[in-house]
């Protein structure tokens, strides 16, 4: 009896005691046409997200029941196109999907702490309906990332924190479609 | 006709900045001016053999379990921030505040007289050459870590302040700097201490990339200033042992008797030293995370002075020339790799010392000894929160010069062939200290997988055998009359801690 209980308290400790919640998933399935921006933080600059982001936001949206509708724009006329309001009307206007989300990523390299190479990283993300531009939900999002190694950079420093951050995302997506009728 | 048009003008520049100041407005993301990280590692060792709370003596067997609390934040705040698409100067300071005390993790604690303010700095680009950050305060430049030892054989300008230029893009990152160490290495007995130095980096590619760096330190000869490095002409029938034994004077009196009035005065000289430093990094292959070769070679600064008493009188020697070659190697590699994805990692790593003082070929010390050290760190994920870590270090450090430590309990009377050196040029009665350590528990990574994944919470237990005795951190006995009351009986080779540890980076 006292062995089991032995192999009884490292099983519970691995896998937790703490049930995780069920994520609300909306009943139907609804198309979300995302973009993902990263900006230069000092050159006017825009390039595609990282594939980790990408995948975990998208991941955030598979469990709520979203569609990703992935947009593949030319990532260049964000360069020049820098505000988060022309830059999701221009998302609205190539896509049919009732739901908008523009996810738009910055780095900043911070210094050396203790033999790690810090990161700020920033995530501004702008929800919408297709058809209430106006009333479009923004909120940003700051997280660390401390970097091993110095060859590490904005890419790498944006995919470490990329589920912690998608967690945030999904939250706010909960809170977005709370109470409307989609 | 002319002030029509000059108002037309102003009229039209007043719209443009308008424009541009609601261009500013709508910008993308927002940060804030002000920001701030740091790290923390706190822990509780309970120690039932009397040590005070580390498994061994330093971190050459690896710094978990042998490393005390630290912490320090670093705070940033933007002067002016980088406006993306412009050659607008932007600046920032930083300033960063460390030590190594907190409540109920050490003897002082949390006195905040253990903390330091380390580093503070102004960052700032788009200052006169284009793609150029200048740094203006303290200098510190790391190529990077050994995490298992917590050590930077590759750290350039730690003890500078001055200016750098640093050149940065996708393959090239290079820095020039500028500065004085006297400070740092004199303290309140300030010299100039001029510094110059560079640091290369070169990323070949994607998996391979190297660099180079070297400082010079330079501190000029100042007639008049005691604090600058002098020599003072030593008797002829004084050695290198009498230095160690404090009885230069001594000798000086032997050869002129009655002339304690005419010791030498010292003459003023200059001082130099330097570090060189090498890096080579290559990784992202296969199960291969990083692997990372740092190497130093370094000639330490010259101490300035030493003082004697003879007599009933003080004597200041000068000892530039007794302690200017003092020469170190000190190579360190560390490799990271992921077994099973998700479910192993692996971290390994090799450190080798070579020290030497070509001054000192009498007294066992420090400056002349030889360490190797391999530590190899096993970390597995029972779930992305909850994992196992096991680590194992070998290491041995031989001394140069004879004896330096205590092989048994009564070896404080006894050094070579069993007599005691009471006059001081050896210690104990061993001249090589060979260390294991095994460590192991349970470790919650709340942000999921990854060796050196943080924040962690962890539960360790680490055991330690070394040749030396009492080979820790311990204040068993400090004088004589101690020894009697708390003498020890028999030898302890064999010393066990357990942990409930933090640490983490923000």
């Amino acid at each position: 009896m006292r062995c089991r209980q032995l192999l009884l308290l490292p099983t519970l400790v691995a896998f937790g005691c703490i049930k995780p919640l069920p994520t609300q998933r909306l009943a139907t399935p609804v198309d979300v046409a995302t973009l993902l921006v990263h900006d230069d933080i000092y050159q006017n600059r825009a390039f595609t997200a990282t594939d980790e982001l990408s995948s975990a936001i998208s991941e955030a949206l598979r469990q709520r029941n979203l569609v990703d509708k992935l947009r593949k724009l030319d990532i260049k006329q964000f360069s020049r196109l820098r505000d988060s309001a022309r830059r999701l009307k221009r998302l609205g206007s190539e896509s049919n999907a009732p739901l908008l989300m523009l996810v738009e990523s910055q780095a900043r390299y911070y210094g050396e702490i203790r033999g790690r190479f810090r990161w700020n990283v920033y995530l501004k993300v702008t929800l919408s309906e297709r058809t209430q531009l106006d009333s479009a939900v923004t909120e940003q999002f700051e997280q660390a990332a401390i970097m091993p190694f110095a060859h590490q950079k904005e890419a790498d420093a944006i995919s470490s924190v990329a589920k912690v951050m998608a967690r945030q995302v999904g939250t706010m997506i909960d809170q977005f479609l709370a109470g409307r009728a989609l | 006709m002319l002030r029509h048009r000059l108002a037309r003008l102003l009229q039209a520049l007043a719209l443009l900045s308008i424009t541009l100041l609601t261009i500013a407005a709508q910008a993308e993301v927002k940060r804030d001016r002000f920001s701030v990280g740091g790290y923390f590692r706190i822990m509780a060792r309970p120690d039932f053999q009397g040590g005070e709370s580390r498994l061994g003596l330093w971190n050459l067997y690896g710094r978990l379990l042998n490393e005390g609390p630290w912490g320090a934040l670093q705070m940033r705040y933007d002067m002016l921030q980088p406006s993306p698409g412009t050659n607008d100067v932007w600046a920032n300071v930083q300033l960063r505040i460390e030590g190594g005390s907190f409540a109920n993790a050490e003897g002082r604690n949390g006195n905040l007289g253990a903390f330091a303010a380390t580093q503070l700095y102004v960052e700032a680009g788009n200052i006169l050459l284009s793609g150029v950050t200048w740094r203006f305060g303290t200098l510190n430049y790391e190529y990077g870590d050994l995490g298992l030892y917590d050590m930077r054989p590759a750290q350039l300008f730690f003890e500078t302040l001055g200016v750098s230029g640093r050149l940065q893009n996708d393959n090239l990152d290079l820095l020039l700097g500028f500065g004085d160490s006297g400070f740092f290495v004199h303290g309140t007995e300030y010299s100039t201490i001029l510094t110059v130095g560079a640091a290369l980096r070169w990323r070949v590619a994607r998996q391979f990339e190297l660099g180079v760096g070297g400082q010079l330190l330079y501190e000029p000869a100042v007639r008049g200033n005691r604090f600058a490095p002098h020599v003072t002409p030593l008797p002829e029938n004084a050695t290198y042992q009498d230095f160690v034994r404090g009885e230069i004077v001594k000798r000086f009196l032997e050869l002129n008797p009655g002339a304690a009035d005419q010791f030498p005065d010292p003459e003023p000289v200059a001082a130099l030293s330097y570090k060189l430093v090498a890096y080579l990094g290559f990784g992202n292959l296969g199960p291969l995370t990083w692997n990372n070769l740092f190497a130093n070679f370094l000639r330490r600064h010259p101490e300035t002075r030493k003082t004697e008493q003879e007599g009933g009188r003080e004597y200041t020697i000068f000892v530039k020339e007794l302690t200017d070659e003092r020469y170190e190697l000190n190579i360190g590699n560390e490799m990271q790799l992921t077994l099973i994805k998700n479910r192993l990692d692996l971290a390994w790593g090799v450190m080798f010392g070579y020290h030497v003082n070509r001054d000192n070929e009498v007294a066992a010390g420090e400056d002349n000894r030889i360490f190797y050290s391999t530590v190899l760190r096993l970390q597995t994920y029972l779930s992305e929160r909850v994992h196992l870590l096991a680590e194992g270090s070998i290491a041995q450090e031989r001394s140069l010069n004879g004896n330096l430590w205590r092989g048994h309990f009564d070896s404080v009377f006894t050094s070579s062939a069993g007599r005691a050196d009471a006059r001081g040029l050896e210690f104990g009665d061993i001249d090589t200290r060979n260390t294991w350590q095994i460590k192991g528990g349970v470790v919650l990574n709340p942000t999921g997988v990854g060796i050196f994944t943080r924040p962690s919470l962890r539960l360790l237990v680490g055991v330690q055998h070394s040749n030396m005795h009492n080979a820790f951190g311990n204040s068993f006995v400090e004088t004589l009359d101690q020894f009697d009351a708390f003498r020890e009986q028999s030898d302890r080779h064999l010393h066990g801690v357990v942990a409930i540890e933090t640490e983490g980076w923000f």
